[in-house]
This record gives C-alpha cells, sequence and structure tokens, in this order.
C-alpha cells in the first residue's frame, strides 16, 4: 500500500512533466501552402466581385424606376398626357 | 512596434510582411497549437489556418492589443475549435461507422495522439496527463496550457485571453488541484493506464 505522500510526490512528478516538453521545429514548406491556400482563396473570389458589381447595377437601375414612377413631377406627366388624346378611344380607323 | 508596421502593411496587400510575420511567430505559435491538438499533421494544417486568417483580418485590427497578442489568440481559438469538433467526432463515431464501409479509416481517427515533444522515459505518465488535461474546462485548459507546457507569463496569458493576470492565477491554481487530484486517482492504475477521462473535471 503506497503512503499519500508517495502519490502525491508522483502526480507532482507528473504535472512537472508537463513543462519539460521538446520545441518542435516547424514543418519544411508550411509557408508556401500558407501562401497557395492565399492566392487560391483570391482566385476564388475574384467572380464574387462580378456578381456584386452586377447586383450593384442591378439595385441602380430599380432605384431610378422607382425614382421616375414615384417622384417625377406633375408638370411633366401633364406633357405626357397631352400627347394622347382622351377623346378618342378607337385602336383602329374604322 | 515592427509588428504594427507589418500590418499596415498587409491592409495593403503586400505579402512579405506576411513573411515577416511568419518567421518571427510561427514556431511558437505552431508550439502553442501542439500543445493543445498534440498532432503534428493537425497543427501544421491550423498554422496554416491562422495565417490565412491573419492576412484576410489584417484589414479588421485595430491596434489596441499587440500583433503577437492577436495572433496568439488567434492560435487558441482555432485549436479550441479543433478539439471540440474532435471531440464531437469521437462522441459520434460509434454511429458513423456503422455506416461506413472502412471501419478502419475510423478506429484510425479515434487513435490518441501523443505529443511529439514528450521524452521516452515519461511517455507513459505525460500521455495520462495529456488526457486528464483535455478533461479540464477550456479555461482552465488554455491557461494550464500556455503557462505549464508553453512556458508563457500569467501576464502573456491574461493578455491572450483578454482577462486579468489574477484570473489566470486562479485558472493555473484550479486546474493544477484538479490534475493533481485526478493524478491521485489514478495512481493504483499505473501501468494499466486504462483510464476513462471522459468525464468533465
Amino acid at each position: 500500500m503506497k503512503s499519500v505522500n508517495d502519490k502525491e510526490a508522483w502526480a507532482e512528478a507528473v504535472l512537472m512533466s508537463a513543462t519539460k516538453l521538446e520545441k518542435q521545429k516547424l514543418p519544411s514548406g508550411t509557408y508556401a501552402k500558407i501562401l497557395s491556400k492565399i492566392h487560391l482563396r483570391k482566385a476564388e473570389r475574384t467572380p464574387l466581385r462580378w456578381v456584386q458589381a452586377a447586383a450593384a447595377v442591378f439595385l441602380c437601375l430599380i432605384s431610378l424606376e422607382i425614382y421616375l414612377t414615384q417622384y417625377i413631377p406633375e408638370e411633366s406627366s401633364a406633357e405626357f398626357v397631352e400627347l394622347i388624346p382622351e377623346n378618342n378611344n378607337s385602336l383602329y380607323d374604322e | 512596434m515592427e509588428d504594427r508596421q507589418h500590418i499596415k502593411d498587409l491592409q495593403k496587400g503586400n505579402e512579405k510582411a506576411l513573411q515577416f510575420l511568419y518567421e518571427q511567430y510561427a514556431e511558437g505559435i505552431y508550439n502553442t497549437i501542439l500543445g493543445f491538438v498534440k498532432s503534428q499533421e493537425d497543427a501544421e494544417e491550423l498554422l496554416q489556418d491562422v495565417f490565412v486568417i491573419v492576412y484576410d483580418k489584417a484589414a479588421d485590427f485595430n491596434f489596441e492589443s499587440a500583433v503577437n497578442t492577436w495572433m496568439y489568440r488567434i492560435a487558441v481559438n482555432k485549436s479550441l475549435d479543433f478539439l471540440r469538433k474532435k471531440k464531437a467526432q469521437k462522441r459520434f463515431g460509434i454511429f458513423t461507422s456503422i455506416y461506413r464501409k472502412d471501419e478502419s479509416e475510423v478506429r484510425s481517427e479515434l487513435v490518441e495522439v501523443v505529443h511529439p515533444g514528450i521524452q521516452q522515459e515519461q511517455k507513459e505518465e505525460a500521455q495520462l496527463l495529456f488526457k486528464l488535461i483535455d478533461g479540464l474546462s477550456e479555461k482552465q485548459k488554455v491557461a494550464f496550457t500556455l503557462t505549464q507546457i508553453e512556458g508563457r507569463t500569467q501576464e502573456e496569458v491574461a493578455k491572450i485571453m483578454d482577462t486579468s493576470r489574477k484570473a489566470v492565477e486562479s485558472l493555473v491554481k484550479r486546474a493544477k488541484e484538479n490534475l493533481k487530484k485526478s493524478l491521485i486517482n489514478h495512481y493504483p492504475e499505473r501501468g494499466k493506464m486504462q483510464i476513462n477521462t471522459s468525464k468533465k473535471i
């Protein structure tokens, strides 16, 4: 039967073993792998930029459409009305 | 001061700045990751991820903390994420093995990894200690690994963990107490090393 002191001493020794680990050297070629990962991600991102640009243009067109339909002054819309005679509903000459 | 310039250069997309940071910190970060994950292969993969994140997130770096503290924080978070995923994989390993054709594939994933820095004569004890460290709470694990295994000062660890030095001191103390208790409990089993450490300490 081991004494409590023996157990404690052993536990302390095991705890101390954590401080005696040998430091490891870096594996060779790791930096090249990092750079290739970065370049790969860059290449993957480029088409996304085009998608973003297309979305921005689309958004601008929608905004312009809303502006033209909602905020166009009444005077200028009246100019269009004048072009269409109200008293003539016939589509074809009889 | 130089590190901050490297980050500023990195923000402009200068890859050379990343190389400077790599040459200065990669080995330390690699050993820190190794302290958590133990496998050289996984540590190398995570080290690569850390530097990719550094490159990607350099633009968001706000210079409130030191550059190396920020980099070590990324490394610790990546290591903890990896351990969480590995734990979940282990938990469901038995279930997934039912659906897999190649059982050896599963078995190889569940094999315990030994830290490459463990000296041969201490292998059994160190392996037991690492198993018990895995059972610690995350905060205790980080504080113990960084101070005891990595040999970092409590001040450094406090910055990495974004907490006070007192808090780190207390975490290390509790981690040591928990580990000591568990080690004493395992003392009679020395030589057998068939220990169930899945329970959180």
